[in-house]
């Protein structure tokens, strides 16, 4: 009788959501950490265009200039991260790493309609964290990998705790099917 | 008795009608420069906090505010007007825009608020317009600025107390 209206699917949604929090100029950027492959020091990541490590090649994309800022700090806290799913991957520069949190869905905030421009594709929204606030880098503008990540999808990725988009939209299609089994 | 209870009703119509003819502007400073904002559009002012910055490519929207348990936009109305405004013992207005609550950083001196008499103003009637209007508090001519509206004008020149869009937040702490 019960089973009726229980709805596993919608029950499994986890409630917490797993960041790398890193510091990059004045920005403090909340990476969703799902596709996060490994942190190097500089010296471990090497001076080329590519970061090698165990075995897989990450191309170097120039973070702080695609987050407008004319020049990447140096200093002794700065770290390399290496990021990517199934088919893309990129290796960036952070000024420093805080920290990998588990954040309640609570916390997370969509950009505000205020933010009209290209900031859109680039974050995907916001998190409250500890007395300030983390901006979500867009997982996939971070791998520049094309095509427009929309305003829902960009919702979607965020329930994910490995954020890939596919799943993030198989998991609402099997929501919607538990809400509506007819389909 | 009758005529008696008749009395403080047609008064307080005269009272109305009275207050119809006022209008409540709140006055501020930005980096000096005093500007006017009609109170319906001002939601509080509180201590101005840390302004986190966004990369942003919205001109004068380039930052966020933590207000409690809630984050709010920053529009660098200092910036736009060619102002800076010292962020030390700043004050933060939180404003009605159409688009959901922001917050302004303005001088730290408090803003008074004045009924002013509307036939005094002078209303603009463009919607392009940051601009309301003009109105005269004290001996000062004012331009009291749409806040509801702000950032919402079709171009720059459009909103009429423009400068070319700097990216610096004016009230951003180093």
């Amino acid at each position: 009788m019960a089973l009726r209206s229980h709805r596993p699917t919608a029950a499994a949604i986890e409630s917490t959501v797993r960041f790398l929090i890193a510091g990059c100029g004045p920005y403090v950027l909340a990476f969703p950490a799902g596709w996060v492959r490994g942190i190097l020091t500089p010296e471990e990541a090497g001076l080329g265009k590519d970061v090698r490590w165990a075995g897989t090649s990450y191309p170097l994309t120039d973070l702080a200039s695609r987050l407008l800022l004319s020049s990447a700090m140096e200093s002794g806290d700065r770290r390399i991260v290496l990021y990517g799913n199934g088919t893309c991957l990129r290796a960036f520069a952070v000024d420093r790493v805080f920290e990998l949190i588990d954040t309640h869905r609570m916390n997370l905030r969509p950009l505000p309609v205020q933010f009209r421009s290209a900031e859109r594709t680039r974050l995907s929204g916001i998190l409250l964290y500890e007395n300030t606030v983390a901006l979500i880098v867009n997982p996939l503008w971070l791998l520049e990998m094309n095509g427009r990540v929309d305003a829902f999808e960009s919702s979607l990725m965020m329930r994910g705790t490995d954020t890939p988009i596919c799943d993030a939209v198989e998991e609402r299609s099997q929501v919607e099917m538990a809400a509506d089994p007819i389909k | 008795m009758l005529r008696s209870q008749q009395r403080p009703s047609f008064s307080a119509q005269q009272r109305q009608a009275a207050l119809g003819k006022h209008r409540g502007l709140l006055v501020f400073s930005l980096g000096g420069r005093h500007v006017a904002a009609r109170t319906e559009d001002i939601a509080g002012v509180r201590a101005w906090p840390e302004a986190m910055p966004v990369p942003s490519d919205t001109p004068f929207v380039t930052s966020l505010v933590r207000l409690d348990t809630d984050c709010v936009p920053v529009y660098d109305l200092a910036a736009k007007l060619n102002r800076r405004v010292n962020p030390v013992g700043a004050l933060c207005l939180i404003i009605k825009h159409e688009d959901g609550p922001m917050a302004v950083c303005i001088d730290p001196s408090v803003p008074s608020l004045h009924m002013v008499d509307s036939s005094t103003i002078q209303e603009r009637a463009s919607d392009e317009s940051d601009i309301a209007g003009m109105c005269s508090v004290g001996d000062e001519q004012l331009s009291i600025i749409h806040l509801a509206r702000l950032g919402k004008g079709a171009s720059p020149e459009a909103s009429g107390i423009s400068q070319p869009c700097v990216r610096t937040n004016s009230c951003r702490r180093s």
